[in-house]
């Protein structure tokens, strides 16, 4: 009893020698002034944590503002409430998540410690109705339109075009992605207009029932099932999921249409006319802009003239690459693939004009987020 | 000639100090592992180690490793492991969650998640003995059951969360947490070391042959070692329940390794036997929550942050649990 | 014994074995028919369960080696893992091809291999331990070298040859003559036995056990290295952390343990093989049945793994059951004739 009590006395003796010493340190230590905005990415590394970070970096200079960049996880809500934690703990005022995964007890953290969270690239489906009238949410850009519809409607003419007769038809689950049931929906919908005045040699068959992936790789049973496919629009991130198993089943004779880049080289080789991958999407790293501006509003005290009266959702523009072309100018001019500030679409000068303390309007930017297409980059 | 006598003073302190380090190396050095954190981190971070914030935040994510890690110790102790824990954990809080929702009672829910952490338990200890298959069998079997359990009722949600209203307030309030980990530390610390079920779970770790032959039913022994790991899994579950309000397909799933890495981080043996003592859950659990909060606060780079825990892990390890009988440890 | 009746009693042997996967591609093809699935047997089918088994069997038998000679070690997963990424990214920067993706993923793996059994041997710590060390720290050098990009190149036909039909027999055939030929045919090998038999013994009478385990880490790194390089050859291979690459150790222990019990009847390599083979046999049915991923396999795998371990446990105490049953059917039998005197 004796040892343990003296363990205990030595154990409490540093603790309290480390106690001293923080708090003197917290007394005299500063962050220069900046405003520290923490940042969690849905992946550690890829050409868009590389894009995210290198226009993030050349705006703190001009935005007086300092990022942390950390990961989130797609499953453990827990662990996100610790990573937004230690955020704060670091002195972070904002926050910008690109996921929702256990979005209550982080705001209610964030309203506890007077700290401000944007989304980014999330529709933060499950939460935004509890927490649009939250004061310290300011508001999530999408990654490309909430509605799946329009994308839909687009794939369906593509293959209507190029004149593809039998699809399959694959997609994530309905409870993690609902928007992909519009996508699905949209596109059977356009299919069977079509049929109505095709002639009998002419007509599209889809799969009956669409094929749900649950977050892993396709399996090759899917070819025995569907053995006649001549197309296959994935609306599941079918660069990672569909494609390596189309590669390993010998399937790569099929078109692929969905969503999702890459900048391997490999896999970009088999993308464009007469080869496998037909089309290819990914979202501008510039929407962060969103976020950032109406976090430092916040921050700052500041609102804009037409701020909405609740946290909303803004749609943003992607980029859609359908040849190769497209591809070519995409690695040359995109930030996403050279990693360069001075290939963004925006500037930190350009940023900084949008705040709300320099003249901003809200308008101005949701239709900056909705202005970064393929033809505005050809445009640059 | 006073100096002389202070001299030797000072060596013959030096040298009960150094003798008491190599006699008790395995303890020193993960007290010594701790220590080095908190002083290390306190200058990186710049004090933000020890704003009011931050060590309710360190207590918060202590909290679920230190109970879980405090009911682990009997089963380590056994010399085995449970690597079902993480899934069992997130069948528990979904289950939590659903009851909850349904009768408004917390009491209820964690009655039920009770009974099935005790069911779990001897199925364990009992199973394994009964048709004579290896722990990791059984742990095995039970993780690949709860796992695929956990995505089903997430999956009959129609949602990938599950989440409850109910206020769990309470239970993230510091004097709460610091209640509950002395609680079930001194039950386990009295269990452990006064009682039988320590005794004869430290000596199945050490020789079950010889347990058994000095008339002790380890069977029954190993049934209640495993209910007792239960119990804490589901006060674990509870505060885990707690922190969010919400569960999912991958609530609690690196908990079975995390409970592992911190009981080996306070210097716990994986043979078990008589070297496993409480201060490896409190030690190692409080050490490696203190790591991964530590190192960001610190401005650590991520990418970095994996190996620097590694490598700490490593000379923790290689100082505490150096076998120098001469042959290879297994 | 003359040659004829070695040769059938080898093939009784290895028939008996060899059942096991059989009676689990037939209880499958019943199900699936029985379901109105008639696609269960295609080319397809072969396909994919001839690649599955063989990256199951290349790492199961890493992890056997390790385990028949007394240790469980957790850094299997991560020296494979790391090996992939590390040699795979090399080529590509090289413009190598299949060739030079094979001999680096084994030499990286040899080399991390080697590693391992240095620390474990300098540091005298419990192996489950130093390996779970080792794991944390290969694995936080998925993050550190090459941007964290980890690999991707399954699209790259000239590097990824020898994880497709037919070139992948080749790495196949080569861990299983390296595991047999060490295993049954080297003196360390046989050394090996006798350290995992009773280590204290083995060592008095002058086995030297430091070299011991250097020899069969290098042995496990060379198999691991194909491992690396088939893993490779498939899979997008991201960072790993928190040692999630043990969950590649716990999802191919299974066919380990399977293995070791239907080998009994001839050679356990030869067990483990089938045991492969039969687990993908069952994965293939239940993707067929729509089953194949989410939580009804989780389920259904961990019962089938019960299920088989506890009667292979069991298998004694069944046999005098059934001996009991026959017997006293038999001696039923007996006092039912008529007494002719």
């Amino acid at each position: 009893m004796r040892k343990f009590f003296k363990k205990v006395l030595l154990f409490v003796t540093v603790m309290a020698l480390c106690v001293g010493i923080g708090t003197s340190m917290v007394a005299c230590g500063g962050d220069g002034g900046k405003v520290l905005i923490g940042v969690g990415l849905y992946q550690d590394a890829g050409p868009a944590v590389t894009a995210t970070k290198a226009f993030l970096g050349g705006l703190e200079d001009e935005l007086n503002c300092k990022f942390e960049y950390t990961t989130l996880s797609q499953t453990d809500e827990a662990a996100n409430k610790t990573t937004v934690q230690t955020l704060i703990s670091k002195g972070c005022k904002g926050i910008i998540l690109t996921m929702d995964l256990g979005m209550s007890s982080i705001i209610a953290e964030c309203e506890k410690a007077g700290v401000y969270i944007g989304g980014y690239l999330s529709d933060y489906e499950t939460t935004l109705d509890s927490i649009k009238d939250n004061d310290n949410f300011v508001g999530t850009v999408v990654d490309g339109a909430y509605r799946g519809t329009a994308w839909g409607e687009h794939i369906a003419a593509r293959v209507i075009a190029e004149g593809y007769k039998n699809i399959g038809m694959i997609k994530f689950p309905a409870f993690a992605f609902p928007h992909q049931n519009e996508m699905d929906t949209a596109f059977r919908a356009k299919i069977a207009e079509y049929n109505e005045t095709a002639a009998d040699g002419d007509k599209i068959t889809v799969q009956a029932t669409t094929t749900e992936l649950n977050f892993s790789t396709l399996e090759a049973s899917y070819f025995s099932e569907n053995p006649d496919l001549d197309a296959i629009f994935a609306m599941c991130a079918g660069v990672d999921f569909v494609y390596p198993t189309m590669v390993s089943a010998g399937k790569t004779g099929i078109k692929l249409y969905t969503a999702g880049f890459t900048t391997s080289e490999s896999t970009l080789a088999d993308f464009g006319e007469g080869k496998c991958i037909q089309e290819l999407v990914f979202s501008n790293v510039e929407a962060i802009t969103y976020p950032v501006v109406m976090l430092l509003n916040k921050i700052s005290g500041n609102e804009f003239a037409d701020n909405p009266a609740q946290a909303e959702r803004v749609d943003s523009s992607q980029i859609i690459i359908e040849n190769s072309a497209d591809l070519e100018l995409v690695r040359t001019k995109s930030i996403y693939c050279t990693g360069k500030l001075e290939d963004a679409f925006l500037s930190a000068a350009d940023v900084k004009a949008l705040l709300a303390e320099n003249g901003g309007t809200y308008a101005k930017l949701v239709e900056t987020v909705q202005s970064m297409t393929i033809d505005d980059l050809a445009a640059l | 000639m006073e100096e002389i006598k202070k001299e030797s003073k000072f060596k013959k302190i030096l040298s009960a100090v150094t003798t008491y380090i190599r006699g008790h190396v395995s303890d020193v050095a993960s007290y010594a592992g701790l220590v080095l954190c908190l002083i290390v981190f306190t200058i990186t971070s710049n004090g933000r180690l020890w704003s009011t914030y931050n060590v309710s935040v360190l207590l918060e994510s202590v909290c679920v490793y230190m109970i879980v890690s405090l009911g682990a110790l009997f089963v380590y102790a056994m010399g085995y492991m449970d690597i079902s824990v993480g899934a069992q954990m997130g069948v528990y809080c979904l289950l939590m969650i659903f009851i909850i929702n349904a009768t408004g009672s917390l009491l209820l829910g964690f009655f039920v998640m009770l009974v099935l952490t005790l069911l779990c338990g001897a199925f364990n200890g009992a199973v394994a003995v009964w048709l004579k298959l290896p722990s990791i069998v059984t742990s095995l079997f039970l993780m690949f059951l709860f796992g695929g359990i956990q995505y089903l009722m997430v999956e009959s949600t129609g949602s990938s969360i599950v989440s409850t209203d109910y206020d769990f307030s309470i239970f993230l309030e510091p004097w709460v947490i610091i209640l509950s980990i002395v609680v079930v530390a001194g039950v386990v610390f009295y269990l452990f070391n006064y009682t039988k079920l320590g005794k004869y779970t430290r000596g199945i770790g050490a020789n079950e042959l010889t347990t058994a032959q000095c008339g002790v039913n380890t069977t029954k022994w190993k049934v209640i070692a495993y209910m007792a790991f239960g119990v804490c899994v589901a006060i674990g579950s509870l505060f885990l329940l707690a922190r969010t309000g919400s569960a999912g397909k991958g609530t609690a799933s690196s908990y079975a390794m995390d409970v592992m890495l911190a009981l080996i981080l306070g210097g716990m043996p994986l043979s078990g036997g008589m070297k496993a003592k409480v201060r490896c859950a409190l030690v190692g659990s409080f050490t490696y929550s203190l790591l991964s909060n530590g190192l960001i606060l610190s401005g650590v780079d991520t990418t970095l942050v994996y190996f620097i825990k590694a490598i700490i892990f490593m000379i923790v390890v290689i100082l505490s649990c150096r076998d120098r009988s001469g042959l290879l440890p297994r | 014994m003359s040659m004829k009746s070695k040769i059938v009693n080898v093939l009784k042997r290895t028939g008996l074995t060899l059942a096991f996967p059989a009676l689990i591609f037939v209880v499958m093809l019943i199900i699936t028919l029985a379901n109105g699935i008639n696609y269960y047997v295609s080319g397809i089918m072969v396909r994919q369960v001839v690649t599955d088994a063989t990256l199951t069997t290349i790492i199961a038998l890493a992890i056997y080696l390790q385990f028949k000679n007394g240790r469980f070690d957790f850094s299997g997963g991560a020296t494979m893992i790391l090996s992939a990424i590390i040699a795979g990214n090399i080529t590509l920067q090289a413009g190598g091809n299949s060739v030079m993706f094979m001999v680096l993923s084994v030499l990286f793996a040899v080399v991390f291999s080697v590693l391992t059994a240095s620390v474990y041997i300098a540091s005298k710590v419990p192996v489950i331990i130093c390996t779970i060390g080792m794991t944390l720290l290969y694995e936080s050098l998925t993050y550190v070298l090459f941007d964290a990009e980890g690999l991707s190149i399954i699209s790259r036909v000239d590097m990824v040859l020898f994880g497709r039909v037919p070139y992948i027999f080749i790495p196949l055939v080569i861990v299983l003559a390296l595991f047999i030929f060490f295993t049954y045919f080297t003196t360390e090998g046989r050394r090996a036995k006798l350290l995992s038999g009773n280590q204290k013994v083995a060592v008095s009478i002058g086995i030297r056990e430091n070299k011991n385990v250097l020899i069969t880490y290098i042995v496990c790194g060379v198999i691991l290295g194909f491992g690396a390089l088939v893993y490779g050859s498939q899979q997008i291979i991201t960072t790993q952390s928190n040692l999630s690459t043990s969950s590649i150790l716990f999802s191919y222990i299974v066919p380990v343990f399977i293995g070791m019990f239907i080998g009994k009847a001839s050679v356990d390599a030869v067990g483990v093989v089938a045991a492969a083979v039969g687990m993908e046999f069952l994965n293939y049915g239940l993707d067929c049945l729509g089953v194949g991923a989410g939580g009804y396999q989780q389920i259904i795998f961990g019962m089938f793994m019960l299920a088989f371990y506890a009667f292979s446990a069991q298998a004694g105490n069944i046999k005098k059951l059934l001996n009991k049953v026959v017997a006293k059917f038999t001696k039923q039998e007996k006092k039912e004739l008529p007494d002719v005197r």
